[in-house]
């Protein structure tokens, strides 16, 4: 029994003026709940009526996952949930726009307190309950079909959560929003603001950051943004989707949800303390709360500008002088047609210029952080002992790596977080003096310049990132950059199987894997059961390992590792010296020299690219210009065969071969030379076991032979 | 009872309101009169607690009412334009009222529908102004609150209509002592109905009286006096607000008693004389020109 003002009859009556919403909420979720099934199963069917599918089994499977993906995450509800979430909260708030309706509701007998929650709450009610019916109507179908699985029904639950959650993300700022505007138009550019200015704030000034700073880097820590869970969303339904379930509730799953709650309750909180503060008079204006109106401008004025800037700067090809001109005068231009928003009068556009003029300065002053970096952000090296450690990532990419967990599961993870996660440098003053050696050189002037980026951990705390160039030819880097890399702890933190913590994982892992040794041109697999101790002599070898070694020697081979299936794999650089490592190698005849031998050499398929001739096409500073000669169309690459033994034999002392080994050398200036590209055909009955097929090898820098520069040459006649 | 004291409301750097205090008194029939935006609306939007007062209090018998939903049970608030629900009828509305007030008869709203020849299915979509403003004040004449207040919601009532809501009104005042507050910028919609005025011009409180007291206090009388010596002995020490005289007819409005103007005229000799009753129009003018204002132009015209 409910009394006659009792909250559940206020919810009734609610309703009454809310059905329409009802209606479009339960269409919405039945089309993505049993709808999306239904198209799945349906495709399914057809596949398996054509025949597609080899073994009841698989279309069994097909229908199961099928299931899984119908009612679990699915990054296509980014937008019904939020288009939901938008027009429940504007629906449910809208009377506070018409005077009449603030009348009627604001003079009756029922508290304000009490008026929000029924609303609110019918609100939730409008979402909640035509998800768990169209969920559960899908997992009926599904349970029909015989693919509702455990995994299909904890996805649900876990996807079923996830998409309240952000449901009332966006739910929440909407309601924000109708209450810090008077009309639906305005609410919809609040809302809109809300839940993305943040992100597209951060995403400007961090692209303002990367082009006008030169040491600026965002390697290590990537980008973290705040405030974009709508452009969130499909990032973080792969993630989950990957993860798994249970396993990862703790890692994977409550971080999400967790940060998701914390923001609907933030925006919640706020939307339900602007209602009690709205006065009723803000009904039909642009604005509800006058006091914030010059803070809303200038803020979004701001970020228009930074827009417009970023625009200017990419549009001009980097104009300095016309990305202020748009970022200033964008910046004004958002303040006035704020004005006139506020004022809802063309008239009324330039009231208030002092704050027009204030967000003006604003972008000027930011412009002016940029352009004259007045932090110091290019300047700023910390004090080696204010530094904790340090990560450097000094040598060749590694391509990605994965990682092992306690519970074996793979995660996938780059160089440069493995590194962030696993290398701890000390030798603080090694790195500010290379830092701050680097300070006011440019790399045009060093012969060999190599960016490096570092992520200093210091002890306050904090963690700061930069990008310096380090010139690898200056003697006097060298004995810095050996008290770095020769160390133990930087073998830990940027070879992944040099680190002792994934032993044990590798260990038990060990059947799986396969070695390679790789030259170039050959190719031998070892036994699995030689992994452990081939990483054992390898890791013995790598204590001789430091900058002088990588710098000034060219790998004679590399050690692939990678799983059964390829989907993993770890390249690791043998050296001459590596003595250990070719030991086992030669055991099983798996170690042969870099160098190729002329004999066993049918022929060379010398091509010169003549890269110079489209360089001259292209116009000082390198940018392309549509309107000019497309320089990618200059094509005057001569391709050239040598058979000549002696020429073979001449050729063949200058080349190395292309790709991951030569990668793996740490000296630019001695590197390839990337004019020249050669095709080396081997013999048929050569006693070394070459793979048959192509293998690509280039000339070392300087080391063309000018028969082969002459046979290559460029003419317009041929 | 409701007590404003020194209430002053802006919107957008103009005064609304200012600096305005009034006492209603309960069970009696409060007009408040003034031209269109000499605030009266705000007021009564103020004394039902939708808008805050930017200074000053508002007290409904001794109670805030300000976001206050004990003291809002008091009272019922018609607006110049009602708000209906979109597609609703009276029952809708009906349906909607009797759940928020606890004492809303719904009997006596559906037999008072039948009277005034409402359907209560019709949409009220569908009615006329003046039909719209007869379901709001039956609507909340039935919601049985102590106060209700009616912004312009006598303009435009056939008056057929407004006497058989003046009946319902003055039933319910003598039943349960309803206390009536009445907005309107036409004097003569208030001049029957009302017990004390409250005259609005530009956000402030021209005057606030009780018609009876104002009636009381002015008198207007015809005389002719059969010389300038026995008109002196008359009008000599009499507080006369307009006098007027065509021929030897002498019309004056005085402010005084009834009584005591025939305990002076007694004494006098006179060839004619008679004390006349003022229309309320007529005791307004006079008591607003003392002040310095032309009331024809406020609220007649």
């Amino acid at each position: 029994m409910t009394s006659k003002n009792s909250f559940l009859v206020s919810i009734k009556e609610n309703n009454k003026r809310r059905i329409w919403v009802w209606v479009i909420s339960f269409l919405g979720q039945l089309m993505l709940y049993p709808g999306v099934l239904a198209v799945y199963l349906s495709r399914i069917n057809f596949r398996n009526a054509e025949g597609n599918y080899k073994l009841p089994e698989h279309y069994k499977i097909a229908l199961q996952e099928a299931a899984t993906d119908a009612l679990g995450f699915k990054p296509f509800c980014m937008l019904p949930i939020a288009v939901l979430g938008i027009l429940i909260a504007v629906q449910g708030f809208s009377y506070l726009y018409d005077r009449k309706k603030v009348d009627m509701y604001h003079s009756v007998p029922v508290p304000a307190k009490r008026r929000f929650a029924v609303i609110y709450v019918n609100g939730l009610l409008m979402y909640v309950i035509p998800t768990l019916f169209s969920i559960l109507i899908a997992a009926l179908m599904a349970a029909m079909q015989g693919s509702l699985t455990g995994r299909s029904m904890a996805e649900c639950g876990l996807a079923a959560v996830l998409n309240l959650l952000y449901f009332l993300v966006v739910y929440h700022t909407a309601i924000l929003a109708v209450m810090l505007t008077g009309n639906v138009v305005i609410t919809g550019f609040a809302t809109v603001i809300l839940l993305g200015i943040v992100y597209v704030a951060q995403a400007i000034l961090l692209a303002l950051r990367d082009n006008f700073f030169d040491t600026a880097s965002g390697y290590f820590k990537g980008l973290s943004f705040v405030g974009s869970i709508v452009v969130e969303y499909d990032n973080k339904i792969y993630l989950l989707k990957a993860s798994a379930l249970l396993s990862d509730i703790v890692k994977t799953i409550l971080p999400i949800y967790g940060e998701w709650f914390a923001e609907a309750l933030v925006f919640g909180v706020l939307a339900y303390l602007a209602y009690r503060k709205r006065p009723a008079e803000a009904a039909g204006k642009a604005m509800a709360f006058s006091k914030i109106k010059p803070v809303v401008k200038i803020i979004v004025s701001v970020v228009a500008g930074l827009i417009v800037g970023w625009i200017v700067y990419d549009a001009t090809y980097y104009n300095v002088a016309l990305t202020a001109l748009g970022m200033i005068g964008g910046t004004a231009f958002c303040g006035i047609v704020m004005e006139a928003i506020y004022e809802t009068d063309i008239r009324g556009a330039f009231k208030h210029l002092v704050s027009t003029g204030i967000a003006a300065a604003v972008a000027a002053f930011i412009f002016c952080i940029f352009q004259f970096d007045l932090f110091g952000y290019d300047s700023y090296v910390p004090e080696a002992e204010e530094i904790e450690s340090y990560v450097l990532d000094i040598g060749p990419y590694q391509n990605y790596w994965e990682w092992y967990d306690e519970d074996e599961s793979i995660r996938y993870i780059s160089d440069s977080y493995y590194m962030r996660d696993n290398m701890f440098l000390t030798d603080t003053d090694a790195v500010c003096e290379l830092a701050r050696k680097s300070q006011g050189i440019k790399k045009e002037e060093m012969e060999d310049g190599r960016n490096v980026r570092v992520l200093y951990r210091l002890k306050s705390g904090k963690e700061v990132e930069r990008l310096f160039w380090i010139d690898f030819a200056d003697a006097s880097n060298e004995e810095l950059l050996n008290r770095i890399v020769g160390t133990k702890e930087y073998r830990d933190g940027f070879y992944l199987l040099a680190n002792e913590n994934v032993k044990t994982a590798f260990n038990e892992m060990e059947r799986q894997w396969q070695v390679i040794y790789m030259n170039g041109a050959i190719e031998t697999q070892l036994p699995a059961s030689e992994s452990g101790r081939l990483r054992e002599m390898w890791l013995k070898d790598m204590e001789q390992f430091d900058f002088t070694l990588a710098h000034n020697n060219r790998p004679c081979g590399k050690l692939l590792w990678e799983l059964e299936d390829g989907y993993i794999s770890v390249n690791l650089p043998v050296y001459d010296s590596f003595l250990n490592t070719l030991t086992v190698l030669d055991e099983y005849q798996a170690y042969y020299p870099v160098e190729l031998r002329a004999e066993d050499i049918l022929s060379l398929e010398i091509t010169n690219w003549h890269y110079e001739d489209q360089e001259a096409y292209s116009y000082e500073g390198g940018v392309y210009d549509s309107r000019a000669v497309d320089v990618s169309e200059v094509q005057h690459a001569v391709t050239k065969e040598f058979t000549d033994p002696e020429e073979i034999a001449q050729i063949v002392e200058n080349v190395y071969p292309d790709g991951e080994i030569s990668s793996l050398y740490w000296n630019e200036a001695g590197s390839l030379d990337e004019e020249y590209s050669i095709v080396v055909t081997f013999k048929m009955d050569t006693d070394w076991p070459y793979k048959r097929g192509y293998y690509n090898y280039r000339f070392l820098k300087g080391q063309v032979p000018e028969f082969v520069v002459e046979r290559t040459a460029f003419s317009a006649e041929e | 009872m409701i007590e404003i004291y020194n209430v002053t409301k802006t919107f957008d750097n103009i005064k609304a309101v200012d600096a305005v205090s009034v006492v209603i008194k309960e069970n009696t029939v409060f007009g408040l009169i003034g031209t269109n935006g000499a605030g009266k609306s705000t007021v009564l939007r103020m004394i039902t607690g939708v808008l805050k007062p930017d200074e000053g209090t508002i007290a409904i018998d001794n109670m805030p009412v300000y976001d206050n939903a004990e003291t809002k049970k008091m009272m019922f608030f018609i607006a110049d334009e009602p708000y209906f629900f979109t597609g609703a009828n009276a029952e809708t509305m009906e349906h909607y009222y009797s759940s928020i007030y606890e004492n809303f008869n719904k009997e006596e709203y559906y037999q008072y529908l039948k009277n005034f020849n409402m359907d209560k299915r019709r949409k009220i979509g569908t009615f006329s102004k003046g039909m719209k403003k007869q379901l709001a004040l039956l609507l909340g004449i039935c919601s049985h609150t102590k106060y209700l207040l009616c912004d312009e919601t006598f303009d435009g009532l056939d008056p057929v209509m407004r006497q058989g809501i003046k009946s319902i009104l003055a039933k319910e005042m003598e039943e349960r002592g309803l206390t009536p507050i009445i907005a309107s910028h036409n004097l003569r919609e208030l001049e029957d109905i009302c017990d004390h005025i409250g005259l609005l011009h530009r956000g402030g409180v021209l005057l606030s009286k009780d018609l009876e007291d104002m009636k009381c206090n002015i008198q207007k009388v015809q005389c002719v006096f059969p010389s300038a010596e026995e008109e002196g002995k008359a009008l000599n020490g009499l507080d006369i607000l307009k006098k007027e005289q065509r021929g030897s007819l002498c019309t004056i409005t005085v402010r005084s008693t009834k009584e005591e103007i025939m305990a002076r005229f007694a004494t006098v000799d006179t060839v004619f004389f008679e004390v006349l009753p003022l229309s309320l129009e007529e005791i307004f003018i006079s008591e607003t020109e003392v002040v310095g204002y032309d009331i024809k132009k406020l609220i007649l015209s």
